[in-house]
């Protein structure tokens, strides 16, 4: 069952001579219950594809069917709405509040959802951060604080996780860690995952790779043996 | 090389900077405008009035009795009198209107002439211009006094009325009722009742042989003049004034230019931990930073230069409705520009070097990196652990992110408080003179007309006794006490028109407390008046036309001068338009307890003024540094509400967060500011009054309530506005920016 559909999107920045195209015409679909990575140079339009999908902004031309809905036509209240309903986000910073502490960021995520406290301390025992939970940002390392950053991304149990450049600012073990968390989350909790990166060897734990090139894309492989992010090097 | 890319900095700076700058300007504008617009007034005033006493040859000394011409040529050969010239001073009531005449000099307070022409004869007449206006009379009209018709020729105002000083009880007559009005001496049929007098600089004083010069009753000098007195006490008030509000907007304004400045330059920490990297000087960085904050400075003292200009005009004209110079309007002062200019540079170059000294000696490895946010945060609440589960999520939030960030939440607080407390201080001063004015009335004047005349014997019966059901006989008279002049009242023992002590009457002088304050005196102490000692028997609560009183029996010990005489009548009526007809009808003049309020309404009315621009001043200044703190606040907050909004958190809700978080400043701002309010007004109370008025501190329920809803109102202007720029964040830019 496609999970998003999306048709003739193009996403142009500025106007005139400095007009900037950053998604040209993009055709996809994207099933449900898949690990998607979305690979490219700086550039190419990652970020921008994954802002459409998020509903953080706007397409120029096209539409985004999010199973029967199209996306693209939703008010900012809409917008807001279908995020906190439909879509944990992972960025590459994590984006914590640094005056709350690790239960209280997830709790940001559950009170949208009206869900229990206890969920909260759920996802954070998932990432593996169950003795961490009254911890501070500035008390936890790089890697913990993704892992509470994705925590808080899953506690409401969304539809669709995006994850963009999760792994960027971590170490290596760090990152592989990371990785290892969101394929658990991916297999026990079937959500689908669509996460966007550089590396390519991070493509290799993917069930599909889309690669994008200057806001086109240019291939889409299905991955019959994704690895598991233990055997990953880079 | 090194240079263009300093100033590239630089404009890069200023221009990211520039919400915060603007910021900056305005409230150094803010500043600015009210230190030179009040300091310039205050000057400008003093200079236009002495400026206009002497092209107008105000007197320095004033003779009352009776003259004639042989008297004042002998009077001309006293020791130190440069010119005396007698003139005749007489009011008549003609219906509602009293019109004083007085008998035009042609060099002692000499009217300065606004329209018109002097008279050619003595039908013709000058007119108090602002008298004039109230009573719709023009150039060529006529009024009728004593039955002769008189054309006005001339609309003047005059050195001796700056004020419209009817007479001592009566001092700001209304001008519908009360007019000056000048005419050729040969009007009168009478000797001169007045002798105006220019001394020689080193004979200001009034001499024995004045005061016991022929003819003479009684004799002023030109400072103890109501209407110079009046002028005094306003240059007093509105110099205490101009110290006061600049001074509590500095302190407030430095605050908030430090917390603002500070922010900016922990905002910048990771560019300066690459300038830093990349071998920039300590010295470029600062000036970088420091030019900027230079210019700001520069842009908004010149802007609040150029807006004292136009905020003098403003208050110039509010001022005229309290008093006339007609001369007086702006003047430009470079000394308060400059010393302006010099506080905001010091203020903006200060505050950016301390926020500078916190991050140059980091190494740049460590600038680099975010600042560590504090551990161990928890908050207080946090730690009464059954409570805090209560609390909803977002009533967390905001207690959490209010209480760890406690140099932006007490800017802010901080804030509210000065204008909260410059609010209510303002309305509370309108408050206080309002409770002088009724605690006069009401528990202090206990009669209905009082009558003024030359001083007779206490054996002797006035005219104008036959008329009341009850008086008093009181001698009223200026006596000399530690180097100025008072008023003394002797009064019978038995006077029942001022509810004062009475027991304490016959034992020595009653003093109004803000007397025994002045002089450090208490009850039982030994003071001297003119050349008697005499003890202090009581001292009073008293605000409105401060007396020593004492009674006859008492002051008879010491001088029978005192006791033997009496020159004011206090008296009660059941008919009071019946006794006001037949004093009328006796040509005796009089003045009720309604003229009397009527002439407090209109002191009141001037001070109502300045109140005016105080509440003005506050809400300004209230505005300009919540909505400057406000925005620093949002500067820092604003991508942790952006984030909260790609989680998606709604708008509704975060500024439910936000408005929880004012709410809560505002529960801690508004009773600080009430305490500090009634601090400032209860230490400024004295410095507002005079040996005429006193003001009695009080702050009416509904003061504190009107400044709780404007505080609230300005502070829900400023959720608005908060509101509206969460709005228009621009996720996708925000999380370039964050990664970036």
């Amino acid at each position: 069952m496609s999970l998003f559909t999306i048709t003739g999107l193009t996403k142009e920045y500025g106007e005139g001579g400095a007009k900037v195209t950053a998604l040209n015409n993009i055709n996809l679909v994207i099933q449900q219950g898949k690990f998607i990575v979305i690979t490219g140079a700086s550039g190419s339009g990652k970020s921008t594809l994954l802002n459409m999908l998020g509903c953080m902004d706007r397409p120029t031309f096209g539409s985004i069917l999010f199973e029967e809905t199209d996306i693209t036509t939703f008010s900012r209240k809409q917008m807001t709405s279908f995020r906190s309903e439909n879509i944990g986000f992972v960025f590459q910073s994590y984006n914590l509040l640094p005056d709350l502490n690790a239960l209280e960021n997830v709790e940001l995520s559950t009170e949208l959802a009206k869900l229990s406290r206890s969920e909260g301390i759920r996802a954070l025992s998932v990432v593996g951060l169950g003795n961490r939970m009254y911890h501070y940002p500035a008390e936890l390392s790089g890697g913990e604080q993704q892992r509470v950053s994705i925590a808080r991304a899953i506690a409401k149990n969304p539809r669709v996780l995006l994850a963009d450049e999760p792994t960027g600012a971590l170490d290596f073990n760090t990152g592989i860690m990371v990785l290892e968390v969101l394929k658990q989350i991916h297999l026990e909790q079937k959500t689908s995952i669509l996460l966007i990166t550089h590396n390519q060897e991070i493509a290799k734990i993917a069930d599909i790779v889309i690669s994008l090139r200057s806001g086109e894309i240019v291939g889409v492989y299905e991955n019959d043996t994704p690895l598991p992010p233990s055997e990953v090097i880079w | 090389m090194v240079k263009n890319t300093t100033i590239c900095l630089l404009f890069a700076k200023v221009k990211s900077n520039i919400p915060q700058i603007i910021g900056l300007v305005f409230l150094i504008l803010i500043g600015v405008s009210f230190y030179i617009t009040l300091f310039s007034i205050v000057d400008r005033y003093e200079e236009t009035a002495e400026q206009y006493f002497n092209d107008h040859s105000y007197a320095d000394l004033t003779l009352y009795g009776l003259f004639n011409k042989e008297s004042i040529d002998q009077l001309m050969e006293l020791d130190g009198i440069k010119l005396a010239q007698g003139r005749f001073v007489y009011d008549y009531r003609e219906n509602e209107r009293v019109y004083r005449a007085i008998s035009l000099t042609n060099i002692i307070n000499t009217p300065y002439i606004y329209e018109g022409r002097f008279p050619s004869n003595d039908t013709e007449i000058l007119i108090l211009k602002r008298s004039a206006t109230a009573m719709s009379l023009a150039l060529d009209d006529t009024i009728i006094i004593d039955g002769k018709q008189l054309t006005i020729t001339g609309l003047v105002a005059s050195p001796e009325y700056i004020y419209l000083v009817q007479n001592e009880r009566n001092m700001m007559a209304s001008a519908n009722t009360f007019a000056v009005i000048y005419v050729y001496e040969t009007f009168f049929q009478s000797n001169y009742n007045e002798i105006v007098i220019l001394t020689e600089p080193d004979y200001i004083e009034i001499t024995k042989e004045i005061v016991e010069f022929p003819g003479v009753i009684r004799s002023i000098s030109r400072n103890e003049q109501i209407n110079h007195d009046l002028y005094r006490d306003d240059m007093g008030q509105i110099r205490s004034f101009a110290v006061i509000f600049p001074l509590v907007f500095a302190i407030l304004i430095s605050i908030v230019i430090y917390v603002m400045l500070s922010r900016m330059i922990q905002k910048d920490r990771k560019e300066i931990g690459i300038m830093k990297a990349l071998g920039v000087s300590h010295s470029k960085i600062i000036t970088i930073y420091l030019t900027q904050f230079t210019i700001a400075a520069l842009v908004g003292a010149v802007l609040g230069g150029i807006g004292s200009v136009f905020l003098c005009d403003i208050i110039i004209d509010i001022l005229s409705s309290m008093f006339e110079v007609p001369t007086l309007g702006y003047a430009f002062y470079p000394t308060y520009w400059f010393v302006a200019i010099c506080i905001s540079l010091i203020i903006c170059v200060t505050s950016g070097l301390i926020a500078l000294v916190s991050i140059l000696p980091l190494l740049p490895a460590i600038a680099l990196r975010p600042k560590v946010p504090k551990n161990n945060g928890r908050i207080l609440l946090e730690r009464i652990s059954f409570i805090w589960q209560q609390l909803s999520f977002n009533t967390r939030y905001s207690l959490k992110t209010s209480l760890r960030n406690k140099s932006r939440f007490f800017a802010i607080v901080l804030g509210m408080c000065g204008s909260c407390a410059l609010l209510v201080f303002s309305l509370g001063f309108n408050d206080s003179v309002f409770d002088t004015q009724d605690k006069y009335f009401k528990n202090f004047a206990n009669f209905d007309v009082a009558i003024s005349f030359d001083p007779i014997a206490r054996t002797m019966s006035h005219p104008a006794l036959d008329y009341f059901d009850e008086f008093d006989k009181v001698l009223a008279t200026p006596v000399e006490m530690f180097g100025s002049r008072y008023i003394l009242f002797v009064v019978e023992s038995d006077f029942d028109m001022l509810y004062i002590p009475h027991e304490a009457l016959d034992k020595g002088i009653v003093i109004p407390e803000y007397f025994a304050s002045e002089w450090q005196v208490a009850v039982g102490d030994i003071v001297r008046i003119n050349d008697i000692d005499v003890v202090i028997s009581a001292i009073m609560p008293q605000y409105l036309g401060l007396r020593l009183i004492t009674g006859v029996d008492y002051i008879y010990n010491y001088s029978d001068a005192f006791a033997l005489f009496y020159n004011t009548i206090y008296g009660r009526s059941n008919d009071l338009v019946s006794l006001s007809n037949q004093l009328s009808n006796n040509k005796i003049e009089f003045s009720t307890i309604d003229d009397d309020r009527t002439s407090f309404d209109s002191v009141l009315m001037s001070t109502s003024v300045l109140i005016w621009f105080m509440i003005f001043c506050a809400v300004v200044l209230g505005f300009t540094v919540l909505y400057s703190v406000g925005l620093i606040n949002l500067s820092a907050r604003e991508y942790e509400y952006m984030f909260m909004g790609v989680m998606g958190y709604p708008l509704s809700k975060i500024l439910l967060a936000h408005i929880k978080e004012t709410i809560l400043q505002l529960i801690i701002a508004i009773p600080i500011g009430f305490i500090l309010s009634n601090i400032l007004l209860e230490s400024i109370k004295y410095e507002f009054s005079s040996d005429n008025f006193v003001i009695s501190s009080a702050i009416f329920p509904k003061s504190y309530m009107l400044s709780t809803i404007i505080l609230i109102t300005v502070t829900i202007f400023m959720v608005f506005v908060t509101s509206q720029h969460i709005k228009k964040l621009d996720i996708v830019e925000c999380l370039k920016g964050q990664d970036a």
